[in-house]
């Protein structure tokens, strides 16, 4: 759905963007992840057609963005993370507005405006005038705005920031509703908690550069050749440790608080084996569980520790 | 282009917010009022005898409070507009949606200044009641065709307060601009009346009619209050088109210009404002009418020579405002380097292209001002008062030719020179620089009488071939212009090629195989 090639965006010496390849295909939810200054705005900025790049390719749905944009339009929406709204419209007059620049035909605007209110549980406000929104109310309405047109990819720039814990928890269940609806999204985030949990796909950015990308399983996999195996004993440590440290397929162990980490380089079949023989050798053993790197973890592994 | 303006949603919504809670309405009956109030006053203490019939002044007042007021609106409205959805960004929202560039300003020109419109549709009933009380010279087609002068003005204005720099922390803020026009509406209000006074002696030739009323309606108004509407007309090689026509058609086709201007940076803020064809065809335009003015000017006293020259020096100064339209700034060259060369051939792309270095429209805008010169100019002039007459003036026109053309290629190249270097600060760079070498040798040329000073100046040049007192050693000028011609010019293409490596390397190391695919 979104093809990159070859991208690159300089603003005077500065290069915000190198050399940038990617591919997202439909149905996906693509995190962009990066610290600040690393690119991501100028990326989405760059496919919402409003940022020309220095050179590079840029296709959506198999239109050229540079040399076709009004063709584009009509799919994307976009939300960036600083917004404003016309203060002395009315929400629905709100909703109205971009469902006619958007060429929404006269008798689906109401149902779809109606639809898209009750997205973003806004409908009890549906008369209010914008100036007497709130904060939360009005990021919702700016997605809504976003939303009013069933574009099929979504580009959101930190649409998340200044959300309160609620409006999070919200906005993350409409990503996901958004998701199985088949919507392309584009999602750019420092809070990478939440990203894992409706990302398919990552970009870690950093300095203009496209450092990792791909699912997150696959670069889980890729950052991870051995498992993290994390054991907590009751009685038995020292042997334990013992075990451990004669297996050929264990790596860096350390004892942390009463518990046990090591990299486990077997791959989880051959686990049942080791559980069995640490119960056999009399170790009682309270858990036995594998840990897997978060999306923070992985992105201070590929960015070299430095954070968001 | 879309003109179903009734659903164009800038305007739907404009409109719906305007009107709500019956602002709008509310003014305009009060400016109603007003101006009725005016109306009475003006009946009851200005003496006939001294200020004319009550009719004829009140519709002038009317009128002209009301292209003052429209104008101002139209034009404030539309900044501010534009202002404040860049700054908001908000205007980021509507040019990512299915609405095209055009359509958008046409909303802005149409839907904010709302009240303009009103106002001026408020004044209809008034200007009736006058006419069929009976204004010399007032026709129900002179009223109409002023209300179509008072639309081009405000629609003008309008398009002028479109143009807007799109970038962040560029420009004024929508504040300032807002006190920026109403210091114009005061002032306005001070100083029409005296320019209306002397109305009489800048309508008194048709170069200068043609000069002020292709701008603004003055000779109209004057007209009407001599009782002859259509007393001025505009001087088209003998023909006469009357002013009250003339002045909205060019004032339509200013607000093209700037309309299309604002278009292309909304479609691209890295676009120059104009293309270089439209520029070739708007220097056509303006050669053709300048051409046509002066040749009617001949019977009262415009020799060929003046003509001549009057006719290089509007062709300078038009091809000086073009260039600054169409030469791109360094970003602008640096996308052309990156993406734009090597698309079509060379030639084509440096005559016609997108963003490439304006060499081929200095050289163009040269070549079109000497064909324009001898069809327009010297091929008439001979036919009216024969080619001995042209051919013996030959070496007074080759002068006047030669610097026209040394100066509109070293000012053009070095304007390209300075926004390459600066990008678009260069600008201002280029003016200062041009104001050092020009003004200050003309002013101590002329107070302490040194003709080698003046002989370098340009400006001097042409007052004293104005004045009938041509300059000696015309050479020592364009030895200097075309030196700084030939540096500027080499200075751009040695940055260029340099350019042009550095990408080349860049790309090679980007693992591009063909740049221009």
């Amino acid at each position: 759905m979104i093809e990159v090639r070859h991208l690159r965006k300089e603003y005077d010496k500065t290069v915000a963007l190198e050399n940038l390849r990617l591919e997202i295909p439909e149905g996906e939810v693509y995190g962009l992840i990066g610290p600040n200054g690393a690119g991501k705005t100028t990326l989405i900025r760059i496919l919402a057609t409003l940022l020309e790049p220095t050179y590079g390719h840029v296709r959506i749905a198999g239109i050229d963005v540079l040399r076709d944009p009004l063709r584009v339009h009509p799919l994307l929406g976009y939300m960036s993370d600083f917004f404003s709204l016309y203060e002395n419209m009315l929400v629905w007059e709100y909703l109205d507005h971009f469902a006619r620049c958007y060429g929404v035909p006269r008798g689906q605007r109401e149902r779809l405006i109606e639809e898209v209110l009750q997205l973003v549980s806004l409908q009890v406000r549906r008369d209010a005038e914008i100036r007497s929104l709130s904060r939360g109310m009005r990021q919702r309405l700016c997605f809504a705005k976003t939303l009013v047109h069933q574009p099929k990819v979504l580009l959101l720039d930190e649409p998340a920031s200044g959300l309160d814990p609620a409006g999070r928890l919200e906005f993350r269940e409409l990503l996901k509703q958004l998701h199985a609806m088949g919507r392309t999204i584009l999602i750019s985030s420092h809070i990478l908690t939440e990203m894992a949990d409706f990302c398919t796909s990552i970009g870690i950015m950093e300095e203009g550069r496209l450092l990792a990308t791909g699912r997150v399983t696959d670069i889980l996999q890729q950052l991870q050749p051995a498992l993290r195996l994390e054991i907590e004993v009751a009685v038995g440590q020292p042997r334990l440790m013992e075990i451990l440290s004669t297996h050929d397929s264990v790596k860096r162990i350390e004892a942390v608080n009463g518990r046990v980490l090591c990299r486990w380089g077997a791959g989880r079949d051959a686990l049942p084996d080791l559980h069995r023989r640490l119960v056999q050798e009399g170790i009682g053993v309270i858990s036995f569980a594998l840990r897997t790197d978060n999306l923070e973890d992985i992105y201070m592994k590929v960015s070299g520790h430095r954070t968001s | 282009m879309h003109l179903d303006f009734w659903n164009n949603p800038i305007i739907v919504s404009a409109f719906r917010v305007k009107y709500r809670g019956g602002g709008v309405f509310n003014i305009t009956v009060i400016y109603l009022l007003v101006l009725i109030a005016g109306g009475a006053l003006l009946a009851r203490y200005a003496d006939p005898v001294a200020w004319g019939p009550w009719p004829r002044n009140y519709l002038l007042a009317v009128l002209g409070v009301q292209f003052i007021t429209s104008a101002l609106i139209a034009g404030n409205a539309t900044t501010t507009s534009i202002r404040t959805e860049v700054v908001n960004r908000t205007l980021d929202f509507q040019r990512i949606a299915a609405l095209s560039p055009r359509q958008i300003l046409l909303g802005k020109l149409l839907g904010e200044p709302a009240l303009a419109y009103l106002l001026a549709i408020a004044t209809i009933p008034l200007t009736v009641y006058c006419w069929t009380l009976g204004v010399a010279g007032v026709s129900l087609d002179v009223l109409i065709l002023m209300y179509v002068n008072l639309a081009s003005t405000t629609f003008l204005l309008g398009t002028v307060g479109l143009l807007q720099r799109l970038e962040l922390g560029s420009g004024r803020n929508a504040g300032s601009i807002g006190a920026a026009y109403g210091s114009a509406l005061i002032l306005a209000l001070f100083f029409l009346p005296p320019a209306f006074g002397a109305a009489r002696s800048l309508l008194a030739l048709p170069w200068s009619t043609a000069a002020v009323g292709l701008f603004i309606p003055l000779p109209a108004f004057y007209g009407i209050f001599i009782g002859k509407p259509w007393a001025y007309n505009l001087s088209f090689f003998g023909l006469q088109i009357p002013m009250l026509i003339v002045t909205p058609v060019a004032q339509f086709g200013l607000a093209f210009l700037f309309f299309h201007t604002m278009v292309r940076r909304l479609i691209n803020p890295l676009n120059t404002s104009l293309q270089k064809g439209l520029g070739y065809g708007t220097l056509l335009a303006v050669d053709i009418v300048t051409a046509g003015v002066f040749l009617e000017a001949t019977p009262l006293g415009l020799a060929i020579t003046l003509r001549v020259l009057a006719f290089c020096l509007v062709h300078l100064l038009a091809s000086l405002v073009l260039i600054n339209s169409v030469t791109p700034w360094r970003e602008s060259l640096e996308s052309w380097v990156w993406r734009f060369r090597g698309r079509t051939a060379w030639l084509w792309d440096a005559w016609l292209g997108e963003r490439s270095e304006n060499f081929l429209v200095l050289v163009t805008f040269c070549v079109l001002g000497i064909t324009s010169l001898g069809l327009l100019v010297l091929v008439p002039a001979g036919f009216q008062e024969g080619f001995r007459e042209v051919r013996r003036s030959a070496g007074s026109i080759t002068s006047v030719v030669l610097a026209m053309v040394t100066l509109l290629l070293a000012l053009g190249s070095l304007h390209q020179w300075f926004l390459f270097l600066a990008g678009r600060p260069g600008k201002v760079v280029l003016l200062t620089f041009a104001a050092i070498i020009i003004l200050p040798l003309h002013l101590f040329g002329e107070y302490y009488e040194q003709e080698w000073l003046l002989a370098l100046s340009p400006s001097a040049h042409f007052a004293h071939w104005f004045g009938g007192r041509p300059l000696p050693h015309l050479e020592y000028m364009l030895a200097v212009y075309a030196g700084l011609f030939l540096w500027s010019w080499l200075s751009v293409r040695r940055r260029i090629g340099r350019l042009i490596r550095v990408v080349d390397e860049k790309l090679q190391k980007m693992g591009v195989p063909d740049p221009a695919a």
